[in-house]
């Protein structure tokens, strides 16, 4: 996994290729920290052995099987009441990515994990150094299941189970790179409409009457996200914000 | 409101599962809420005729006649000596990294311009908070794992 042949311009152009590491998040940022590297560099590993989900989750992987990595970006350009547009482009990214491989049925569940039907198939967990009221730097953890087919969360797969064939992660590791690096020049075009819209059409249950829980269980519908990236569930009372870990989807 | 009014009122909130109930009327305003993290208590009723705190959490009561003062309020003069360091952005504060993690800075720690000091959270980016200041933390004014408005004050440092 050392060699990248990438076709892109600047992600992807660095690579820090460790055979196992704890978090490559971590690592990439102890490095972005010490200036030691430029926007676009890769953090990758075969072996991530305590990945980060969300807030004190772990990202399950098993070795060699996934794609496991960190991309860094300094996206100077972005207000940091803006950032979760951010959260936007790389859900797209990854869903550009997959669907060249499923078409239908991949969706991207809010805020930021990718859905082939209802099974998980990968997250995004990104972390960002502020500094003067400044996004300084982005370090986006992107963790895909390509060839693993055991798991033992109840409710993931793999790109492999999905297609019914093994993949080489060399070979389909560029074509990631190439697919955030064209979100990404989109999102620094300032084309959030655009791409607010494109995640709309993508977003798991959107439109869709389904039963959530909040501090109580109740019925409702996504009718999108808010200014400041929360989730907006109508009810045929009213429409509720929800921050993450504050609603669960259940069916 | 009597002393055993609030008494039954604890009891029944204690069985019925709610972790945060807010009661007004025009003659008061109570508010109880269960958490582990309660460092103040502020209680109405005698100590005697009050339920006997469960082992897993504590339970604060807070009887107020006003309206809350928002948390950014200083108490003392000399407080005003302190600079705060605000918050950039809407969303969900956190002191450590992750739950395990000790909290970036604690209450009479020094701290110097640069330092990460909080985690803010919106739409699961997570935003190390670099303090722009130099000094002892004094104060830290917001609950961990709380939600945060814009320029809302989250520590008081003495530059001293």
């Amino acid at each position: 996994m050392h060699k990248i042949f990438t076709n892109t311009l600047f992600i992807g152009k660095e690579v820090h290729y460790m055979p196992f590491c704890h978090s490559t998040n971590d690592i990439a940022a102890d490095l972005v920290r010490n200036s030691q590297l430029k926007e676009g560099a890769v953090v990758i590993t075969d072996n991530q052995t305590s990945g980060k989900g969300q807030r004190g989750n772990l990202w399950e992987s098993n070795p060699n099987s996934n794609l496991t990595f960190s991309l860094v970006l300094k996206p100077h350009f972005l207000d940091v009441s803006e950032q979760y547009f951010l959260n936007i482009a790389i859900s797209l990214a990854l869903h550009d990515f997959l669907s060249q491989y499923m078409g239908e049925g991949i969706r991207i569940k809010w805020p930021n994990d990718l859905y082939f039907y209802d099974n998980k198939l990968g997250g995004i967990l990104i972390e960002n150094g502020i500094k003067k009221n400044q996004l300084e730097y982005a370090i986006v953890g992107i963790g895909l299941n390509i060839n693993q087919k055991k798991f033992h969360a109840p409710n993931a797969t793999s790109l492999s189970l999905a297609c019914g064939q093994d993949f080489d992660l060399e070979e389909v590791l560029p074509l990631l790179l190439h697919a955030l690096e064209s979100r990404y020049i989109q999102l620094k075009k300032v084309q959030f409409t655009r791409l607010l819209e494109e995640y709309y059409q993508k977003l798991y249950w959107m439109h869709e009457k389904h039963l959530f829980k909040g501090l109580d269980y109740f019925e409702g519908t996504i009718q999108g996200i808010d200014k400041t990236g929360r989730i907006i569930i109508s009810t045929h009372e009213k429409n509720y914000h929800f921050n993450i870990k504050e609603v669960k989807f259940i069916r | 409101m009597k002393a055993k009014e609030i008494q039954e009122l604890i009891d029944f909130i204690s069985k019925s599962g709610l972790d945060e109930v807010n009661i007004e009327t025009e003659e008061f305003k109570i508010k109880v809420k269960k958490n582990s993290q309660v460092k103040t208590k502020f209680i109405e009723a005698p100590k005697s005729t009050a339920p006997a705190p469960e082992p897993a959490s504590s339970k604060s009561v807070q009887a107020e006649e006003s309206k809350e003062k928002p948390a950014a309020s200083t108490s003392g003069g000399d407080e005003t000596r302190y600079k705060t360091i605000t918050s950039p952005m809407i969303g969900t504060f956190y002191r450590s990294a992750n739950p395990e993690s000790p909290s970036f800075a604690n209450i009479g720690d020094k701290i110097t311009a640069g330092q990460t000091v909080c985690i803010i959270e919106a739409m699961k980016l997570f935003n190390e908070i670099e303090s722009e200041i130099s000094g002892t933390l004094v104060k830290v004014l917001v609950d961990n794992a709380t939600p945060v408005e814009y320029d809302q004050p989250l520590f008081l440092v003495d530059p001293s």
